[in-house]
């Protein structure tokens, strides 16, 4: 069984498409979801990260 | 055009979405629209040079957050409605000629924490009712793009097969005090014979009432889990072990990449108490009934809506965990 509490951090960075009006959500884990809660996107709708 | 035209014979919302007629059809690998943008390269629906896991609103979608108002008048007996919703595209990887089935175990409960984001965020639309997580996989089943990538549909009602199963579940409630699906569990699990893998949080079996061949039901063991917004990380973890186990099976079965319908069943997200009467669960519906035949839903599947299957759970069953052995997934 793998290590139940070895749970990545996942950042969600939620954007519009170049239509205008549709969401994109990118999702980030681990080592790389640090990173990008550290660097914030000034366009994004919505940044959260999550299981800090 | 788009709306929601009421059946009222058989009691069901039949949604009409002509604009889905222009949809992307099997584009080549170099202009799939669910890859990474590559510098200088066609512009794809993700304008970045790579991705890990990716979400974003179908271009072609059947229900909308901002509906057109119908095009055409209902009846009292034929009511018409506004197609609200949202319909998502999920892209699992940006390795187009990947499958769910070969990425780690680790990516694919990132993909877990995933589906828990948007079961949250879109369950929590005031129009939205019920939050279906799906994949189509394979040209038998009908898919119009080869890059790995489920769909995530906000429905503004809960849907025919869902509302089956509530009443269902309703009703052995009522007659037993008890959880249907937790009962059928317990038979599966008594019995033995149709079980392909299990741990702490699931049970993967090919149910004694299959309709087809290789029909998978992975469910959750633990009372209460209702949903993905229920699971613990111990949780998500036991569920990424268990998918990998059955999508590695279905894999070594005829040792060709075995083209599936998988259906994630939760609670609605309607505002009504589920508790003590349902529990999460995943139904595969593969179409192959041998190596090189299909099963189709013909007429008295599709006309009438009763299943005939050509071949015994017990002995499907025993197929699967002798391939599902040959796998070796390590655990």
């Amino acid at each position: 069984m793998a290590d139940e509490d070895n749970e990545d951090v996942m950042h969600k960075r939620e954007t519009i498409m170049a239509d205008g009006h549709r969401k994109l959500c990118f999702f980030t884990f681990g080592d790389d979801a640090a990173e990008a809660s550290d660097k914030s996107d000034e366009d994004a709708l919505v940044e959260e990260t999550v299981n800090e | 055009m788009s709306e929601l035209r009421w059946h009222p014979l058989v009691g069901q919302w039949v949604i009409t979405a002509t604009e889905r007629q222009e949809r992307t059809f099997l584009p080549p690998k170099d202009y799939c629209p669910l890859c990474p943008t590559k510098p200088g390269a066609f512009p794809t629906e993700i304008p970045e040079p790579t991705y890990d896991m990716v979400t974003f609103e179908n271009k072609f979608p059947s229900l909308r957050p901002n509906p057109p108002v119908p095009a055409i008048g209902g009846t009292d007996l034929e009511p018409v409605r506004p197609a609200g919703g949202v319909c998502e595209v999920v892209c699992y990887t940006p390795d187009h000629e990947s499958t769910l089935a070969q990425q780690p175990i680790p990516r694919i409960k990132r993909l877990i924490q995933v589906w828990t984001d948007r079961f949250r965020e879109l369950g929590d639309r005031p129009e939205v009712e019920y939050v279906f997580a799906f994949e189509n996989k394979g040209k038998e089943i009908g898919v119009t793009m080869f890059h790995p990538h489920g769909q995530i549909y906000a429905y503004p009602f809960i849907p025919p097969v869902i509302e089956r199963e509530l009443e269902q579940t309703r009703k052995h409630y009522k007659e037993t005090g008890r959880n249907l699906l937790l009962d059928i569990v317990e038979s599966e699990l008594a019995d033995g014979r149709r079980i392909i893998a299990k741990n702490d949080s699931f049970v993967a079996y090919i149910p004694f009432f299959a309709r087809y061949p290789y029909e998978v039901h992975i469910t959750a063991t633990r009372p209460g889990n209702m949903s993905f917004a229920e699971f613990t990380a111990a949780d998500r973890n036991n569920l990424a072990v268990i998918l990998k186990q059955i999508l590695c099976a279905y894999d070594k079965l005829w040792d060709f990449s075995l083209p599936y319908i998988m259906c994630i069943h939760q609670r609605p997200t309607d505002g009504e108490d589920y508790s003590g009467i349902y529990q999460f669960h995943i139904e595969f519906y593969p179409p192959y009934r041998t190596k090189d035949k299909l099963k189709y839903l013909a007429g008295s599947e599709a006309g009438a809506g009763a299943y005939i299957n050509d071949t015994l759970a017990e002995e499907k069953s025993e197929d699967l965990r002798q391939a599902l052995a040959r796998a070796d997934v390590r655990v």
